[in-house]
C-alpha cells in the first residue's frame, strides 16, 4: 500500500504504452488507469501538434488515445491551469487529471486559493522540469548552432545539462549553459525557476534518481498526497503499473540534481535581478520597457493570478480607454495586484508582442516581497498579502481609531482610545 | 465534453499571425497562443486576441435578406438567388461591377473573379485595396517586378537601420512592430517620419514630424543627400538597376532646406536621417497604407536601390498590408480585367447612372463617404454579402450572410507573401456560407453550374496554383507546416523569404528607378486649416468586438493640445470634422503627440484639409 512520502521506481506493463512512452511510461499508465476506472472524466495533457516543436493541450477522454500524448516536449512553454479556469469552469463539475510542470502546479494552487479552481476535482501528476524552450527559437537554435535541419529531428531532450537532439543521421548535444550564453536555450523565467520537483502535485514523477538496472526504464515517483497514493495503488492492483522502492543512492542523486538546479536558479536570479539595478534605476528601466505596451491584454489573459472580470486596468478613472501606450499606471496595477503571488510562469513575457520583460519585473518584485512579508506563492493555500484583511473591515478599523496616521495604524496598530 | 485547438490565421491585419481557436463543445470559446507559428510566435494584439467576440456577436447576419418596401425581410437562399439571378441577367457586362474583399480567402476572390469574367461577362471587378495600397502594389511591380514586400517580416530584426514612413506598425501591425523592436534591441537605428508621435514614433532614435502627405519629398530628400555625399551604392546601381539618372535628376532640387519647408521640419532633419540610414547596412524601409498613391513606394524603392538595399535579409521594402488578404486578393486576380473599372471608377460610373448594378462582397465601401452612399442610392440593384449589416449592406436590395474565418476553410496571403491556412473550427452561424460557395450557387442559379463547380476550398486552391504563376507549386499539404509557403514556392522548402537575391522579376532582370516628384495635395488654409493624417481601416470587425469597443467606443480624431485649447475642445468631446467632400462626427483625443496644425482621423472621406467644430452637447 503506497503512502504519502513514498519514493518509488515505477514502470508500465502495458505493451502499447511501453512502445511510445519515455523512461518507464508510468505517467501515461497511471492516466490510463484513471480514465479506465473513471477516477477522472478526462485528462488534460500535452501532445504533438504539427510537429515536435508544437505543443498542443489535448483533452483525452478515451485511454486508447493516450499513447499519442506520451513523452516530453521541451518546447511546451504553455500553462495549463488557466485553461481549466477559462474553459472547464474551474473543474467545478468534472474530475480532471492534468500533467503539471512546476509552474503549472504553482498556478493551480494560486487559482485554487482564490476559489477559481476546485482542486478537489483535479488530480495532478507533476513532472520534473528543467525548463522549456520557445519552439521557434528552438528551431533556429538547431539550425544555427547544431547545423541540423530542424525538420529532420525526431527526438529532443534536456539531460545532464545538455540539450540533446536525435535526427536523421545522428545525435548531438550542446550544453544548455553554452546555448544560453549565445541567446538560445530556455526561457528566461525557466532559468530562474526553483520549482523543479512539483511536490504540490499528487505524484511527482521524473527520471532523476533512477539508477541501476532500471536506469532509462523506470519513472521515479514521489507520492505527495493521499490522493496520489490511492491512484498509484489502483494502477498497481489493476496490473498496468509495477513499482519497487527507489534505490537509496538514487534518492541522493535526485536530491543532488535538484540542489544543482536550485544553484543554477539562484545564479540566474542574481544575474537577472542585479542587472535591473535598484531604486530609481530599476524604476526607470521598468518604465522605459513598459512604455512600448500596446494593450493587447495577453499578459492579463495568460496570468494565473489574473481573473477579475472588472479588472482595475479597465477602470477609466485609472487608465484612459483607447490610449496606446497606456499610462504606466496600467503596469503599476498589475504589479500591485500580482507581485506578491507571482509564480514566475513566464507567460506574460513570452506572449508580449512588445518584448517587455514582464516576468522579469514581476518576479524581481516577488522575491523581495517574499523576504519582507514571508509569503511564498504556489505551495500552499495561504492567502496572499492582499487578502490578509477584508477591505471593508480594515477601513472600518482604521476609521474607528480616529487617527489619520495610516502607516502607524497598519504597521503598529494603535490601541483604541 | 469536447475541447480542441484549431490552428488558423488571424483575420485582421496583413501580418497573418497564427492563432489557435479554442473550440469547446462546438463553440468558438476563445483564442490561445500558437507558439509554434513562425510569424508571431504565439503573440497577438488585442484584435486577434478577442476575435471570438465578433464571430459570436449577436449582430452577425444569419439569413439572406431581401428588401421589400424599404424593409429587409428574411428569405430563403433559393428566393435570394432567384432575385439576384434575374437582376444580374437583366444587366449587361459593362453596366455591372463587382467589389471583392481584402479580408476573406484567396479561394473566395478567385471564384469571384471567375464569376465576374465568365458569368457576368464583366471586366469590372476590383478589391478594396484600391484606395489604400493598390497603387503601392503597382509601384513595386514597376520597380522590382513583383507587387509585394521584398523581404520577410522576421528579417526586419536583422536590419541595422529601419526607416518607417507612411506606417505605424506598433499600433496597426503590432507583430511587425515587434520585429522593429527586436531590431532596436539588437542595436539598429530606427527613423520614423510621421506627423503624429505614434507608439512607433516613440521608439525612434530619430523622429521626424513630417507633415502628412509630404513623405515623398522627405524620402527624395534622403536620396539626394545620400547621392550628394557620394554614399550611393555605385556597384549595385550599375549592375542591378536602370534609369538611375532619371531619379537623380528628379531629386536634385530636394535639398534639406527645400524639403524642410515642404515637410515642416528642421533644415538638418533630412541630413540626419540620410546619415543614419546610409551608415547602416543592411537597412530596411517599412511602409503601409500611408503609401497611398504609389508615389511613396516608388520613392522608397528608389532609396533602397540607391543604397543597394534589395535582395538581402534586413533590407528591402516591407509593404505592410492593412487586411488579412489584401495581398492575396490582388494576387489571385480580384483586379480589373482589360478595360475594366476600378472601385473608384465604378462608384463614379454608378453616380453617373452608367453602372446599374453592384455585387459587393465583404467590403463596407460606404465608409468611404457620402459620395459613395449617394452613388449606391442610384443603382438599380445592389447585392451585399457580409457578416454584418454594414452601412453598405443597409443600402442593398439583397443581403447575403457570409461565414467568418472561423467557420470555413481557405487560405490567406500575408504581407510577406506567406500563404497560410484558415481552418474551419465551428459550423457557420445561422445559415451563413463561405463566400465562394455563395458565388458558385449564384452562378448555378444563373445557369452556369459547371463554371464554378468546386468540391471544396482545396479544389479551388489547386486551380489557383495552376492559374497564378506566383502560387505555382503550393498545395494544402505544404501549408500544413506552420512555416507554410512564401511565394514563389520555387525558392526553397518554405518558398522564398527574400526576393531578388539574384535578379529582379522585371523583363530584363533589372530594377527600375523612376522620377518621383512630390505632388502637393489639397492646400490647407482658409476655411480648412488642418492637415489630415489618415487612419485605416474603418472598424467593420472591431466595432463588433466588445473588448475593442470598450477601448474605442467612437472613432477618434486626434488633435494637438494647443490647437484644441484655442478651439475650446476638451479630450472626449464630440466634434464635427468637415472637408470639401464630406464630414464626420468623431470623438476628440486631445494630445501633444501630434503636430500642431495636423489632425489624425479615419479615412471616412478623402480630404487633406479639414476644419473642426464643436457639436452641441446633447
Amino acid at each position: 500500500m503506497a503512502k504519502k512520502g513514498d519514493m518509488l521506481y515505477a514502470w508500465t506493463n502495458d505493451a502499447e504504452i511501453k512502445k511510445k512512452a519515455e523512461l518507464g511510461g508510468a505517467v501515461t499508465a497511471i492516466w490510463k488507469h484513471a480514465l479506465d476506472t473513471k477516477a477522472v472524466d478526462a485528462v488534460l495533457v500535452i501532445s504533438k501538434g504539427t510537429d515536435l516543436y508544437d505543443a498542443k493541450p489535448t483533452l483525452v477522454k478515451n485511454s486508447a488515445e493516450l499513447a499519442n500524448t506520451a513523452g516530453s516536449l521541451h518546447c511546451g512553454t504553455l500553462l495549463l491551469p488557466k485553461l481549466i479556469k477559462k474553459y472547464f469552469d474551474g473543474a467545478a463539475n468534472m474530475k480532471i487529471g492534468v500533467t503539471v510542470k512546476g509552474c503549472d502546479a504553482m498556478a493551480f494552487y494560486e487559482l485554487a486559493k482564490r476559489k477559481q479552481i476546485n482542486l478537489d476535482n483535479v488530480v495532478m501528476i507533476g513532472v520534473n522540469c528543467g525548463g522549456s524552450v520557445s519552439p521557434v527559437l528552438a528551431r533556429k537554435m538547431i539550425a544555427d548552432k547544431y547545423g541540423v535541419d530542424p525538420d529532420t529531428v525526431h527526438k529532443e531532450e534536456i539531460d545532464k545539462g545538455q540539450f540533446i537532439i536525435e535526427y536523421d543521421g545522428g545525435h548531438k548535444g550542446i550544453s544548455v549553459d553554452e546555448l544560453e550564453e549565445h541567446g538560445y536555450g530556455r526561457r528566461p523565467n525557466c532559468r530562474r525557476c526553483k520549482m523543479k520537483i512539483p511536490r504540490q502535485a499528487d505524484l511527482a514523477c521524473g527520471n532523476w534518481g533512477v539508477i541501476g538496472e532500471k536506469a532509462g526504464k523506470a519513472t521515479f515517483v514521489e507520492v505527495c498526497s493521499e490522493k496520489g497514493a490511492k491512484l498509484l495503488d489502483g494502477a498497481v492492483k489493476a496490473g498496468v503499473l509495477a513499482t519497487e522502492p527507489a534505490n537509496p543512492k538514487g534518492l541522493d542523486i535526485r536530491a543532488k540534481v535538484e540542489g544543482a538546479m536550485f544553484k543554477l536558479g539562484d545564479k540566474c536570479r542574481k544575474k537577472d535581478f542585479e542587472a535591473l539595478g535598484e531604486g530609481k534605476d530599476r524604476l526607470k528601466k521598468i518604465m522605459t520597457e513598459t512604455s512600448r505596451c500596446i494593450k493587447c491584454y495577453s499578459c492579463i489573459s495568460a496570468c494565473p493570478i489574473c481573473y477579475c472580470v472588472d479588472c482595475t486596468t479597465k477602470n477609466p478613472s485609472y487608465i484612459t480607454p483607447g490610449e496606446v501606450p497606456p499610462n504606466f499606471m496600467f503596469h503599476l496595477i498589475r504589479f500591485a495586484h500580482i507581485a506578491s503571488s507571482c509564480v514566475n510562469c513566464g507567460q506574460c513575457q513570452e506572449l508580449c508582442p512588445s518584448e517587455i520583460p514582464n516576468a522579469l519585473f514581476m518576479h524581481a518584485q516577488q522575491v523581495e516581497l517574499e523576504v519582507m512579508f514571508g509569503h511564498t506563492p504556489g505551495i500552499s493555500m495561504e492567502l496572499p498579502i492582499l487578502a490578509y484583511a477584508e477591505e471593508k473591515v480594515e477601513r472600518e478599523r482604521l476609521h474607528n481609531t480616529g487617527s489619520d496616521m495610516i502607516y502607524e495604524n497598519v504597521f503598529n496598530p494603535l490601541k483604541k482610545h | 465534453m469536447d475541447f480542441k485547438y484549431v490552428p488558423s490565421t488571424c483575420p485582421y491585419c496583413g501580418n497573418g499571425c497564427g492563432v489557435n481557436l479554442v473550440v469547446k463543445d462546438g463553440k468558438f470559446a476563445g483564442i490561445s497562443s500558437w507558439h509554434r507559428n513562425p510569424v508571431n510566435e504565439g503573440k497577438v494584439c488585442i484584435r486577434g486576441n478577442k476575435s471570438f467576440e465578433f464571430v459570436n456577436s449577436e449582430a452577425r447576419l444569419i439569413t439572406p435578406l431581401i428588401k421589400k418596401d424599404g424593409k429587409f425581410v428574411e428569405a430563403s437562399w433559393e428566393d435570394a438567388y432567384k432575385e439576384i439571378a434575374s437582376a444580374f441577367k437583366a444587366v449587361k457586362g459593362d453596366a455591372i461591377g463587382v467589389v471583392a474583399s481584402a479580408r476573406n480567402c484567396n479561394e473566395d476572390s478567385f471564384v469571384l473573379k471567375n464569376f465576374a469574367a465568365n458569368v457576368l461577362k464583366t471586366a469590372n471587378i476590383d478589391y478594396c485595396g484600391r484606395k489604400c495600397n493598390a497603387d503601392a502594389v503597382k509601384g513595386l511591380t514597376e520597380a522590382f517586378g513583383n507587387g509585394a514586400s521584398t523581404n520577410s517580416l522576421a528579417d526586419l530584426s536583422d536590419a541595422k537601420a529601419i526607416l518607417v514612413v507612411g506606417s505605424n506598425p506598433l499600433e496597426e501591425n503590432p507583430l511587425a512592430g515587434r520585429r522593429i523592436i527586436l531590431a532596436k534591441q539588437a542595436g539598429a537605428k530606427i527613423i520614423v517620419a510621421d506627423s503624429r508621435k505614434t507608439a512607433t514614433a516613440k521608439i525612434a532614435d530619430l523622429y521626424i514630424a513630417c507633415n502628412p502627405g509630404t513623405e515623398v519629398a522627405f524620402v527624395n530628400g534622403i536620396i539626394n543627400a545620400v547621392v550628394k555625399a557620394g554614399k550611393e551604392n555605385k556597384d549595385f546601381i550599375a549592375k542591378k538597376t536602370k534609369d538611375f539618372e532619371k531619379c537623380k535628376a528628379a531629386v536634385a532640387p530636394c535639398t534639406p532646406e527645400s524639403v524642410g519647408k515642404i515637410c515642416g521640419i528642421a533644415d538638418d532633419a533630412v541630413t540626419k536621417a540620410a546619415e543614419m540610414f546610409a551608415a547602416a547596412q543592411p537597412a530596411a524601409v517599412v511602409t503601409s497604407a500611408g503609401a497611398g498613391a504609389g508615389d511613396l513606394v516608388r520613392a522608397v524603392a528608389n532609396l533602397q536601390m540607391v543604397t543597394g538595399n534589395v535582395g538581402k535579409a534586413g533590407a528591402g521594402v516591407s509593404l505592410l498590408r492593412g487586411k488579412s488578404n489584401a495581398q492575396g486578393a490582388a494576387d489571385v486576380g480580384a483586379v480589373p480585367g482589360d478595360g475594366g473599372m476600378t472601385v473608384s471608377a465604378m462608384i463614379d460610373a454608378a453616380a453617373a447612372g452608367k453602372i446599374k448594378a453592384l455585387y459587393v462582397v465583404g467590403e463596407n465601401i460606404a465608409s468611404a463617404g457620402a459620395h459613395v452612399t449617394d452613388a449606391l442610392s442610384k443603382l438599380d440593384f445592389l447585392v451585399v454579402q457580409d457578416m454584418f449589416m454594414t452601412e453598405t449592406a443597409g443600402k442593398a436590395n439583397v443581403v447575403l450572410p457570409s461565414a467568418s474565418f472561423a467557420e470555413r476553410d481557405g487560405t490567406v496571403t500575408n504581407a510577406e507573401r506567406r500563404v497560410q491556412r484558415v481552418r474551419k473550427a465551428i459550423e457557420p452561424v445561422g445559415s451563413a456560407k463561405a463566400d465562394w460557395q455563395i458565388v458558385a450557387e449564384i452562378a448555378k442559379a444563373m445557369g452556369h453550374e459547371k463554371d464554378l463547380a468546386f468540391k471544396d476550398a482545396e479544389a479551388i486552391f489547386n486551380e489557383i496554383a495552376k492559374a497564378v504563376p506566383a502560387y505555382a507549386g503550393i498545395t494544402y499539404a505544404k501549408l500544413d507546416k506552420p512555416e507554410a509557403v512564401q511565394w514563389p514556392a520555387a525558392g526553397g522548402v518554405f518558398g522564398t523569404a527574400v526576393l531578388y537575391a539574384d535578379k529582379f522579376a522585371t523583363k530584363d532582370g533589372k530594377a527600375a528607378f523612376a522620377a518621383v516628384d512630390f505632388k502637393a495635395g489639397e492646400a490647407v488654409g482658409g476655411e480648412f486649416p488642418f492637415m489630415v493624417a489618415s487612419q485605416w481601416p474603418s472598424g467593420t470587425l472591431s466595432a463588433n468586438s466588445a473588448s475593442i469597443v470598450r477601448e474605442w467606443p467612437m472613432p477618434l480624431v486626434v488633435i494637438n493640445k494647443e490647437d484644441a485649447m484655442v478651439k475650446g475642445i476638451n479630450n472626449g468631446d464630440v466634434v464635427k470634422v468637415s472637408g470639401k467632400t464630406g464630414s464626420a462626427t468623431l470623438q476628440a483625443r486631445v494630445t501633444s503627440d501630434i503636430k500642431k496644425g495636423v489632425v489624425s482621423m479615419p479615412a471616412t472621406f478623402m480630404a487633406a484639409a479639414v476644419k473642426i467644430e464643436k457639436t452641441e452637447v446633447a
